[in-house]
């Protein structure tokens, strides 16, 4: 059958179909002229075009498509017929006078259709003809249509319960016999037109048209399943049994296959429930070559989705977990050849099942998870495909959604990790600490902490060769380009923040680990792994010192109530005494009440780390961090500075600014970012409040000379500018202040200096109206240095150099700034409070 | 088919797997509901005749397997239609992305006349779950809207096979948009080439004649 080319094949077809679309022509008119005889004829005509064997089963189906579309108007006038008195019998035995047999099989199963609406027999006796003569046809592709047609007309019109057949016609029982016995002989059909002769070449072809022709088999298993008197019992009671009797008994591989896909699609959920034993008992006695593991994940995967979640839907005592797993166990022992890939597959969709189904159940997971690892450490090949290594990757990631940081709790997680080369491992580990950071996870002891970082060494440190050491140089990990890299480190930094114990002396263990393993990754991961561990540590030294001081106010306390104490027992003890000498024989001694005790709380503990030692563990860090990121460093060293300072360590501050100090001067040579250093210095040291007063000399005189020997002339004079308030540091009120108000004045003088030498530029005018506000700041903060006739001089040279400028946009913005400074000394001069203080100044107006 | 005394319209429902194709087809032929989930195999229909426009109808309804698996054979019964039923899920964003697929897909199967006349009916699913939608309905309109090759909108509805809601109406949309498609369009007839001496059913006046 169907040798022919395509061309051929179309050429048939159309000729065929036009043969048809003729001979429905004259027959739709024989039924118009309600000529029985002729319609039967020219319809027996129509439907000889089917008997051909040489189409393909997809040509052939678009053939009997158009002849039922036709053959619907012959069923119909029948209908007409019955309607007007005529007894279908006469016609039902009248079609099989027809001589071929092809054309009075659809005849007559049109006729029956009607014959059993008509309730002239029973609906039973009638599908028992039926069935019966349609046996003639034993050529399989004719022979499959026709039954396809049978099983089409029928379908309304089966005794099923609740069908107005049902009674008279039959019940449930004649009506599943009838489809399953049309099921047992569709399916023998189709089997056997694969060992319709031909050789090798011609077997893919067939395998090729029954995987098409595998639909009309199939069909039957969704009329079962859409019988209404069929209930959970009867099903596992005789319809399953009988199905999966064919599906044994064929011993057919494409058979096999798809009868039991389609057994788990088209039956309800409830119903495999009710048969998971006998479904999973077949299984495991399926052909070699049919895919087990695709029919156990379908099932698995169905069951799963209904249970959605909910452990109740899936009864316990059914146990389902237990039965696949001894299924697969049983499939894993007689099946020696099964791929290694394949293998991990089923424990997978087993452990995605059990995550599925039985959400709480670790140990389930466990198990997947310690059968692929033990299969994996019987494996005698030492490097695994790439199918298998793809399936230990999904394998892993696939818990994490649910469980997140729990699965480090999995004894066998970390060891399947083992098994995947670096780069996979990369992947797992990313999905790891997503999925960590997405839970909200909480790392709060150093078991959690060592074995999540040990679990996700690759995002930590690059992969170590056999013999050669990890290039320290390098660190660029497995990230193909920069940005990704720059993702992966930003996010394994975030691993810090998920570092959180409420007991600094544990918090502290955990960041030493933390920056243990950090400190392997080579340059350029502790780029953006070492500074979060550093602020993070700065918060966690303000905590320290916070526990710290309240054990010290503790201990004040609790002697000053120890003095209390003591006190009150001498008094108590006077008063008795007195009560004592007071005492006559008449008058026995009345003894005072006893006072009401005074107790003396435990002292909080202290914490074992302190917060110097904090401070000595960022030390380390930034300055292991110097040679490669000085700049980078200089911030952390001023940022420890600070947090120093807040915690009243004066060294330790004037120690980390000094570290600040020396990397300005050996490291930075860029002279803008010696700029940008030096303004974050200046801020930092006016943050600070605490320092030795010959300490905070000394570090702002440094300051200043550095402004002061900065590479461009206008920096320097703005620095310098800035540096002045160095030595104005903090309101008069303010205990710590520090105020020099004659170096303020050198500061200014020093700065007009340089602006005077950067008239070349023409820069000068404005760095002079830079200064007047300065000097204009300090005189109204009464700083004594500052006497109104510097202002007085200093408008006056700015008069007299703003008009020598160019008229262009840079004068147009100092003249703005400018006369906004003279109208603000304006308004000074003409308010009551501060007339007096500012009517020296000569604004030249 | 205007000589044929009855009017048989042929309907087919097309729309992903488990959007509910295969109840609404139940829910209005037989009034039944099942929560129960059983795929499609192939291409099935069932009759339903009613009354549109005074005239009786034979509805052939196809219901068909959403999953390619399941439609080894092809689409061969797509021809012939008379409208098709595109249904998604409001509470699945990609079963409403597919409807374009599934349109496509049937115009280039089915081959109708006229494709921009081609009667379609869009119905969105499942409004019982409204808690749980994932569709917007003005989304769904402006689609219908979109995609109709006419100045009026493909009709959409939101449908419940569970619990009844606007079945009825779709179908009978569907039947009224067949019905009137069928007058404007001109029926594919054979014309005999050769007379044929023999036959007697020749005799009787020319083709497609009235009655």
């Amino acid at each position: 059958m169907a040798s022919s080319s395509n061309e051929e094949q179309l050429k048939y077809l159309s000729e065929a179909q036009r043969k048809v679309k003729e001979q429905a022509f004259y027959m739709k008119r024989a039924i118009d002229a309600n000529d029985i005889t002729l319609t039967l004829s020219l319809a027996a005509d129509m439907l000889r075009e089917l008997k051909t064997s040489l189409l393909t089963p997809r040509n052939y189906y678009e053939l009997y498509m158009r002849v039922l579309d036709e053959l619907r108007h012959v069923e119909e006038f029948f209908m007409t017929l019955n309607k007007a008195g005529s007894p279908m019998v006469e016609l039902y035995e009248r079609v099989q006078h027809c001589a071929n047999v092809v054309p009075r099989l659809y005849l007559l199963i049109a006729v029956g259709g009607v014959y059993i609406k008509s309730g002239e027999a029973p609906a039973k006796d009638i599908l028992k003809d039926l069935i019966e003569m349609v046996k003639c046809v034993q050529y399989p592709t004719r022979g499959l249509f026709l039954r396809n047609y049978l099983s089409q007309t029928s379908r309304d019109k089966l005794p099923d319960t609740g069908s107005e057949y049902e009674g008279i016609g039959g019940d449930v029982t004649d009506a599943y016999e009838f489809v399953l016995e049309n099921f047992k002989e569709m399916n023998r059909l189709w089997v056997r037109l694969q060992h319709m002769g031909g050789d090798k070449s011609t077997r893919k072809k067939r395998e090729k048209e029954r995987q098409d022709l595998k639909i009309l088999v199939g069909t039957n298993l969704v009329r079962l399943s859409q019988l209404e008197g069929v209930d959970a019992h009867t099903y596992k009671e005789t319809i399953l049994p009988n199905i999966l009797e064919q599906v044994t008994l064929c011993k057919d591989t494409i058979a096999q296959g798809y009868l039991m896909d389609c057994i788990i699609q088209v039956f309800p959920d409830e119903f495999h429930l009710a048969t998971l034993d006998i479904f999973l008992a077949t299984c495991t006695t399926l052909k070699e070559k049919v895919n087990i593991r695709t029919i156990l994940q379908s099932m698995m995967n169905r069951l799963a989705n209904y249970s959605d979640g909910n452990a109740d839907k899936i009864p316990a005592e059914l146990d389902a977990f237990t039965k696949f797993n001894n299924c697969i166990t049983k499939i894993l022992e007689e099946r020696s050849n099964l791929e290694l890939s394949e293998i991990l597959r089923l424990q997978t969709a087993l452990m995605t099942f059990a995550l599925k189904c039985y959400p709480g159940r670790l140990d389930y997971v466990n198990y997947c998870l310690g059968m692929c690892a033990s299969v994996l450490s019987a494996t005698k090949t030492p490097e695994l495909d790439e199918n298998s290594i793809i399936e230990i990757e999904e394998l892993l990631s696939i818990p994490l959604s649910s469980l997140a940081l729990q699965v480090l709790e999995l004894k066998q997680y970390a060891e399947l990790l083992t098994y995947l080369p670096y780069e996979n491992r990369r992947q797992v580990a990313t999905i790891l600490v997503r999925s960590t950071l997405f839970s909200n996870g909480k790392l709060d002891t150093l078991d959690k902490l060592d074995k999540l970082l040990s679990s996700i060494t690759p995002l930590i440190k690059d992969e170590e060769k056999d013999g050669e050491p990890p290039a320290s140089d390098a660190g660029a990990g497995g990230a193909s380009d920069e940005a990704e890299f720059v993702d992966e480190q930003t996010l394994v930094a975030r691993v810090i923040h998920m570092i959180k114990s409420d007991d600094t002396d544990i918090q502290f263990k955990l960041f030493s680990m933390a920056r243990k393993h950090f400190g392997q990754g080579g340059v350029k991961r502790i780029k953006h792994t070492l500074p979060c561990l550093v602020f993070s540590g700065l918060r966690l030294a303000e905590s320290v010192k916070a526990r710290e001081v309240s054990v010290t106010k503790f201990a004040s306390r609790a002697e000053k109530a120890g003095k209390k104490k003591k006190k009150q027992e001498e008094e108590y003890a006077a008063a008795c005494k007195a009560a004592e000498d007071a005492a006559t024989e008449e008058e026995p001694a009345v003894m005072p009440p006893p006072p009401e005790p005074i107790v003396i709380p435990d002292p909080p503990p202290a914490p074992k780390t302190s917060c110097r030692k904090v401070f000595q563990f960022l030390h380390e860090i930034i300055t292991a961090m110097a040679v490669s990121y000085p700049e980078l460093s200089l911030k952390l060293f001023l940022q420890a500075a600070i947090t120093a300072d807040k915690c009243q360590f004066k060294a330790i501050a004037y120690e980390f600014m000094s570290q600040a100090f020396i990397l300005y001067e050996d490291e930075l040579t860029d002279s803008k970012a010696q700029l940008q250093a030096l303004i974050l210095m200046v801020g930092t040291l006016l943050s600070c409040r605490n320092f030795e007063s010959d300490d905070y000399d000394s570090l702002i005189t440094k300051t200043t000379q550095y402004a002061a020997k900065l590479l461009k002339k206008p920096d320097q004079c703005k620095m310098v500018t800035l540096c002045s308030h160095l030595f104005y540091a903090g309101a008069a009120s303010d205990p710590n202040h520090y105020h020099d108000p004659k170096r303020v004045l050198e500061c200014l003088q020093k700065a007009l200096k340089i602006a005077d030498g950067c008239m070349a530029s023409s820069a000068h005018v404005h760095l002079f109206v830079e200064i007047l506000n300065q000097y204009l700041y300090y005189f109204e903060l009464d700083n004594p240095a500052i006497q109104d006739k510097y202002l007085s001089g200093l408008i006056a040279l700015i008069n007299e150099h703003i008009d020598g400028m160019d008229h262009n946009e840079q004068r147009a913005e100092v003249e703005v700034t400018y006369r906004n400074t003279l109208k603000h000394i304006g308004r000074k001069k003409k308010d009551e409070k501060t007339k007096l203080k500012f009517q020296g100044i000569n604004t030249g107006a | 088919m205007s000589h044929r005394k009855k009017v048989l319209q042929k309907v087919i429902i097309l729309g992903d797997s488990g959007v509910g194709k295969t109840s609404l087809m139940n829910q209005y032929v037989s009034k039944r509901f099942s929560s129960q989930y059983k795929a499609t195999i192939g291409a099935d229909f069932l009759t339903k005749e009613i009354m549109v426009d005074d005239k009786l109808v034979t509805l052939q309804i196809w219901d068909t397997a959403g999953q390619e698996r399941f439609q080894s054979l092809g689409v061969a019964f797509y021809r012939g239609a008379d409208a098709c039923i595109l249904v998604y899920d409001i509470t699945n964003p990609r079963s409403f992305e597919q409807l374009e697929s599934w349109r496509q897909e049937f115009l280039v199967q089915a081959n109708p006349p006229d494709e921009d006349s081609f009667p379609f009916v869009v119905l969105g699913n499942k409004v019982d779950k409204e808690s749980e939608r994932r569709v917007n309905k003005n989304k769904a309109a402006q689609w219908c809207k979109a995609k109709s090759g006419t100045s009026t909108p493909i009709p959409h509805m939101e449908t419940s096979a569970k619990e009844a809601v606007k079945v009825e109406a779709a179908f009978v949309e569907a039947a009224k948009l067949a019905l009137a498609n069928d007058r404007n369009q001109q029926e594919d007839i054979f014309i005999p080439e050769t007379i044929t001496l023999n036959n007697t059913g020749g005799n009787k006046g020319g083709s497609g004649g009235c009655c």
